[in-house]
């Protein structure tokens, strides 16, 4: 308990306080940092280990910078999510361990902008390590997932009013669109990878044709204080078929965590107006 | 735009991930795990197995009635046609296996007889190995487990002990296998430059005969103390699976004579999975090949076969042990 209480003020501070490259001059636009944590629910299917699907509950950190450019046209994103999840199969007989850290970085550029609602689009580089681990398996106790690939990125803004309170309501979509990816193939032990060195056929072009994943985020930004409490509900689908092997991860999060615009003090006048 | 949307629908529908449509019930199992086996299994062709025909004569006596037990030795009687002790099916109350390629041939080993009268009281323990110089000095280490893992200090204190031996026994007799990868950190001790000890392959597809090319598996020597006299490895028919694969590569060594009964075989290296009632199966998913490209799986000869004779049991002595000894006593005479 204690060591998870060092662990979560290092990280708010880190969040919150950490800036080093924030403060430097009048021009420069919003910079916003969040922090959710979502709870959730996971559905694993992992071939390679498995024919069968295995469920549970699924915990994730959810941590994201925003910086917008100097002219405000284009939005600078960093996201890092790690997800943990700890399933079993109908039978609760069998236990998956999944683990994944996620990093993208997103370049948007508005192509839409009102008063009250944006619309960015762009791109964005996703890396992606994870593992699905099986308790029971010998030879092939898990399923490790290394990927990289260019997104397609999409963020729509909209803004109003509920009862004199400003909301800021945003809807995020990553969409992996080509890249490559780490998968042994369909009987392949890891020793004969790893040990034994044949590496021939471990990375593949990942596409439409053997991919199939998607990250949806919305939230809801209320402002409270200095900062925003911000909640909202996270889709996460990861799919691939490579060597005939099959990868199915379906989470979904209610998430919830505070906001912060480290430029603008007061984060209910961000929701407001002009940095919007 | 309805165009886009067909083909946005084509694609999800296209990339749905289902798991396979078999239920929880004796007849969905009987043919989760048969068809399991049929795509990931790897030696239907090599020991001629027609799987279809085992289908068509278990099917039948499957009924959606049995209890648990009684499935269960269904099952385990259908995987046992398969002849592989890699191929086990596990649930809370049985394991499954077929141990037929020790259970119907001589022992050749006698725990007690190695305990009392070879190692003793007084021998060395080197993580999983047992070891100890005897009288006509000669090195003795008993290797029990491949899962017991070995480190190279470990071996640096073995082989230190062992240098001022004339030769030394490696016992490998009972070993069922376990971790591959200390199979060459102890070979690697007995070679002096690299050398191609054998081949993997692996399944490709869901097809009896859909495998990766053969790729090669070399021996490197180790950096540390490395062993130069005469080595004797002792095998009896309960070497299997990791062990078999170590005799394998030993075979290929030079100063290395395998001694003893044939191995048990066991050259698939097993993957796991499981079947809708959450039963775990283990089978051969990965066929390992010797150097010469054969197929080990149902056991190597040794280079020298020896039993174990009653009347020298009776006495307390170790046939094996004996021959190994006088073996290397010749090779050192010889050497001189």
């Amino acid at each position: 308990m204690t060591y998870y209480k060092i662990w979560l003020t290092a990280l708010l501070t880190f969040c919150f306080l950490g800036s080093s490259y924030s403060q430097n001059g009048d021009n420069e636009r919003a910079q916003t940092r969040s922090l959710l944590f979502g709870l959730g629910r996971s559905s694993v299917i992992e071939t390679y280990l498995s024919p069968y699907k295995y469920s549970g509950p699924d915990y994730r950190l959810d941590f994201s910078l925003d910086k917008d450019s100097k002219s405000g046209l284009a939005t600078f994103q960093h996201d890092i999510n790690l997800d943990y999840a700890r399933s079993t199969d109908n039978s609760e007989r069998g236990l998956y361990h999944t683990a994944f850290l996620n990093y993208t970085f997103s370049y948007l550029r508005k192509v839409i902008s009102t008063d009250k609602l944006h619309l960015k689009i762009g791109g964005a580089p996703d890396f992606l390590l994870g593992a699905i681990y099986n308790t029971r398996n010998d030879n092939n106790p898990a399923e490790a997932k290394v990927d990289l690939n260019l997104d397609f990125a999409g963020r729509l803004d909209y803004r109003f009013r509920w009862k004199q309170t400003p909301v800021l309501l945003s809807y995020d979509l990553k969409v992996p669109v080509l890249g490559a990816g780490f998968s042994p193939d369909y009987g392949q032990s890891y020793y004969e990878i790893f040990e034994l060195g044949n590496r021939a056929n471990i990375v593949h072009l990942l596409s439409f044709r053997n991919q199939w994943t998607f990250n949806n985020k919305l939230t809801m930004e209320l402002p409270v204080g200095k900062y925003a409490l911000k909640f909202g509900y996270l889709f996460n689908l990861y799919q691939t078929r490579i060597s005939n092997i099959e990868t199915s991860v379906m989470n979904h999060n209610l998430l919830i965590g505070i906001s912060g615009d480290i430029l603008h003090p007061s984060r209910k006048k961000h929701l407001q107006g002009n940095s919007f | 735009m309805k165009k886009l949307i067909c083909l946005l629908f084509a694609v999800v529908m296209l990339s749905c991930i289902k798991e396979p449509d078999f239920s929880n019930t004796p007849k969905g199992n009987f043919e989760a795990l048969w068809h399991l086996m049929d795509e990931r299994y790897c030696f239907f062709t090599y020991k001629k197995i027609n799987w279809d025909s085992i289908h068509n004569i278990y099917a039948a006596r499957i009924s959606d009635k049995m209890n648990e037990e009684q499935l269960f030795e269904v099952l385990s009687k259908m995987l046992n046609e398969l002849k592989d002790g890699h191929v086990n099916l596990y649930a809370s109350f049985d394991v499954s296996r077929y141990w037929a390629w020790f259970e119907k041939y001589a022992p050749n080993f006698n725990d007690s007889i190695v305990k009392n009268n070879y190692l003793e009281t007084d021998y060395k323990i080197a993580s999983g190995i047992k070891y100890k110089v005897l009288e006509d000095n000669v090195g003795y280490m008993y290797y029990e487990s491949f899962s017991d893992a070995v480190g190279e200090g470990n071996l640096d204190q073995v082989i230190s002990k062992f240098s001022i031996c004339n030769g030394i026994i490696i016992d490998v007799r009972n070993n069922g296998g376990g971790d591959l990868t200390n199979v060459n950190v102890i070979a690697s001790r007995f070679i002096n430059a690299k050398k191609l000890v054998g081949y993997i392959s692996h399944k490709t597809g869901k097809g009896h005969d859909d495998f990766s090319s053969l790729f090669p598996k070399y021996l490197e020597p180790t950096t540390r103390l490395r062993y130069q006299k005469p080595v004797i490895v002792l095998t009896n028919r309960q070497c299997y699976s990791a062990a078999n694969d170590f005799i394998s590569v030993m075979k290929q060594l030079p100063n290395v004579t395998i001694m003893g009964d044939r191995t048990g075989g066991g050259s698939g290296l097993p993957f796991h999975s499981e079947l809708p009632n959450g039963w775990s199966i283990r089978f051969s998913a990965s066929p390992m090949y010797d150097a010469d490209k054969n197929q080990t799986e149902f056991g190597i000869d040794p280079d020298v076969n020896v039993q174990m004779k009653r009347s020298d049991m009776e006495k307390g002595l170790d046939t094996i042990i004996e021959e190994a000894r006088k073996l290397i006593a010749k090779k050192a005479s010889e050497s001189i």
